[in-house]
């Protein structure tokens, strides 16, 4: 047996039999290019020069009847998708399509034969390349990514223009795990799901194309696994059999007996798992008694909220915006950062959109903001503080943001919220300027929406006056992560001390009811988007206690949301009365603990 | 010559599947056909220089058709992106 490990690409557990794709070399071109001074890509070596005017018109035949050719396999992939697979990848085929049959790049195809004297094959290739590259050099990171289909199109075109048939991915075996080098567009769209088992590629990372087509057909794959290719030859001489776990990243050829068991076991377990998941993902979390709540995720980007969307998550219960900020040395523009909004918005539905503004500080700084040298960065110019008022200088920073949520507000319902809020005034603050903005965006008649304000309560000035914040906001979120560290003067970050930090803390939770309790009487919804959200133990508690909203990461949700729909509201209000009540977070944790298993008992 | 201005409204812009679209409805015109993004100006008849253009959610770009069926097709373009939702 070789076990080989690589990257968890989608998760799945699968036995079968070892089947390696790999391209037929381009023996055509080998032996009948003549004069491509480029070509060894393909092996051939450099010949004649292509100068009269009649092998420059043979050569543009040759492309051109090359295009055609490729032009019939497209138009049947394109007809024979839609029918197995649907409209939408039928469309992409149809793109590539009308990429191959651009006059631009025949022009320029041409043009390299006519005048760089290249052979058809050599056109093609740096005509495709030279096209990839300019999608490469693009801003946006969709595009870019386009870049695969111009390689995946340049394929089809050469070996179409020599004539030479591969082998069509829709057509291999049953029950066979393919090993391949890598996997274009047009290859993972002729995979049949329910013939294939899965795959394991030598290239790719988790966000390539390759990984991403693998969750959409939830094929269990394995990419960026080095060496694969040399192994699975090697498996071949034996009995080529190949267990894969996709969510481990796990490959093992030739498995013993006690392996296949063994895998079998985690398959086993994996498909129950799933199956009780997404049977969750369709209900709501309502209790036993019907009290509903709702389950947020946290997301910090556009593609973490469209990769929620199985989950069936209830809204974004924290958008974290300095992920856009992170990525590059200057601020994000308005534009920039408007897109992103209202993707999320748009991906979101209607459902809301819980926006923090820029939440940065000494100790995680933004390139593009110069932070001072702080003794105490946890205590200093983080959150709203760094942007709040003229005089710190990045009150612009918070502006931007304002207009691009508020313009993003018209695509879905998004509300706002602000980090590190300690005082009543700050919040009046935001207020004024948030009504400036809008003043400003109506006078220069931009399209936008209204959007609700909020604010993170994370310390514990503004949770002892949250009575009094209530009044002036329209929701609180509670950051329990910070809400910890600030009410027990423990850095969460320093090991030395970890044991202080006790998520469980009494005087935690103690803090976390009156919040909840001064937004009950003013009537405005109290959600949590800290790690405490997520905990399964915390989940009954927090009900208890009366929490609307929990956001968490998007695993986390069915977890949460099964202890929710077994829990009754009595034996949710006990568990909340024996946490505040212990004396210890081991005391509170243990009856915590003790209640959600009485209840998914 | 015709000229509209249009913002985009739907979220993946005027990339794949509706660049595509834009880009086979362009074909079904005579007028020469060009899209102004900014400084740059490419030929609406043209997938890869469309979406080269990089034209996503929230700008604002201007249609531009020159012949004998220009009104027709800047209105029809138009009306065309306004519809896009994907």
């Amino acid at each position: 047996m070789t076990a080989l490990k690589g990257i968890a690409a989608s998760p799945g557990v699968v036995l079968g039999r070892v089947f390696v794709y790999t391209m037929p070399r381009l023996e055509a071109v080998e032996s009948r290019c003549h004069a491509c001074h480029r070509c060894a890509w393909f092996g051939c070596e450099a010949g004649v020069e292509v100068g009269e005017g009649s092998v420059a018109e043979a050569e543009l035949k040759v492309l051109h009847d090359g295009i055609a050719a490729a032009r019939d396999q497209l138009e049947n992939l394109v007809e024979r998708v839609r029918a197995e697979r649907g409209d939408d990848l039928a469309e992409v085929f149809e793109g590539h399509l009308e990429i191959l049959t651009d006059e631009g790049l025949d022009e320029e195809m041409s043009a390299a034969i006519v005048e760089r004297k290249l052979c058809a094959y050599g056109a093609i290739r740096e005509g495709i390349e030279h096209q990839r590259n300019e999608f490469l050099a693009l801003e946006d990171e969709y595009l870019r990514e386009r870049a695969d289909d111009l390689a995946d199109i340049g394929r089809r075109l050469l070996y179409a223009t020599a004539g030479v048939p591969f082998m069509s991915l829709g057509d291999i075996p049953e029950g066979v795990i393919i090993v391949a080098r890598d996997l274009t567009p047009s290859d993972t769209a002729q995979l049949d799901p329910s013939r294939v088992g899965g795959f394991a590629v030598e290239t790719g990372g988790r966000t390539s194309h390759t990984a991403i087509m693998a969750r959409t057909l939830e094929l269990p794959a394995v990419v960026g696994c080095v060496g694969i290719l040399d192994a699975a030859q090697h498996a071949l001489e034996g009995k080529g059999e190949l267990v894969l776990d996709g969510g481990k990243g796990e490959v093992v050829f030739n498995p013993s007996d006690a392996e296949i068991t063994q895998f079998e076991q985690r398959r086993a377990a994996y498909l129950a798992d799933r199956e009780a998941m997404l049977a969750l993902a369709s209900l709501p979390a309502t209790t036993r008694d019907g009290q509903t709540v709702m389950l947020g995720v946290n997301i910090g980007t556009p593609a973490d909220a469209s990769a929620a969307i199985p989950w069936n998550p209830d809204g974004v219960g924290l958008y974290r915006s300095e992920f856009l900020f992170m990525d590059q040395p200057t601020l994000p523009t308005e534009d920039q950062q408007f897109k992103a909004y209202a993707t999320v918005a748009k991906v979101m539905k209607g459902k809301p959109v819980i926006l923090r503004t820029l939440d940065v500080g000494g100790d995680k700084p933004v390139a593009a903001i110069p932070f001072p040298e702080e003794d105490n960065p946890f205590l200093g110019w983080r959150g709203v503080r760094m942007c709040l008022y003229a005089e710190e200088g990045n009150q612009g920073v918070l502006r931007t943001q304002l207009r691009a949520a508020l313009r993003a507000a018209a695509e879905g319902d998004v509300w706002v919220m602000y980090p590190m809020i300690s005082a009543y005034e700050e919040v009046l603050a935001i207020k004024a300027l948030l009504a400036e903005v809008q003043a400003e965006l109506h006078a220069q008649g931009k399209r936008y929406g209204q959007v609700k304000t909020g604010i993170m309560v994370e310390t514990p000035g503004a949770a002892m006056i949250a009575d009094k914040l209530a009044e002036i906001v329209d929701f609180f979120s509670i950051g329990s992560n910070d809400l910890t560290q600030y009410t027990l003067a423990a850095d969460r970050g320093n090991q030395q001390i970890a044991r202080c930090y006790q998520t469980f803390h009494p005087a935690v939770w103690r803090l976390v009811a009156e919040v909840i309790k001064a937004g009950k009487a003013r009537g405005i919804p109290v959600g949590m988007c800290g790690e405490l959200a997520g905990i399964e133990e915390a989940a009954l508690p927090l009900l208890g206690l009366g929490l609307d909203e929990y956001s968490m990461s998007a695993q986390s949700l069915p977890r949460i949301k099964r202890i929710i729909r077994a829990a009754s509201m009595d034996q949710a209000c006990a568990a909340a009365q024996a946490v505040l009540q212990a004396h210890t977070a081991a005391e509170a944790h243990a009856v915590a603990h003790a209640a959600m298993r009485a209840v998914l008992e | 010559m015709q000229v509209r201005e249009v913002e985009i409204v739907n979220p993946t812009g005027l990339h794949t599947r509706p660049g595509n679209r834009f880009v086979k409805k362009a074909k079904e015109f005579a007028s020469e056909i060009h899209v102004v993004k900014g400084e740059k100006r490419v030929n609406a008849k043209s997938l890869l220089t469309i979406m080269k253009a990089g034209i996503s959610l929230g700008d604002k770009i201007s249609i531009e058709a020159d012949g004998q069926d220009e009104q027709q097709a800047v209105e029809e373009l138009a009306a065309l992106i306004a519809s896009f939702t994907e």
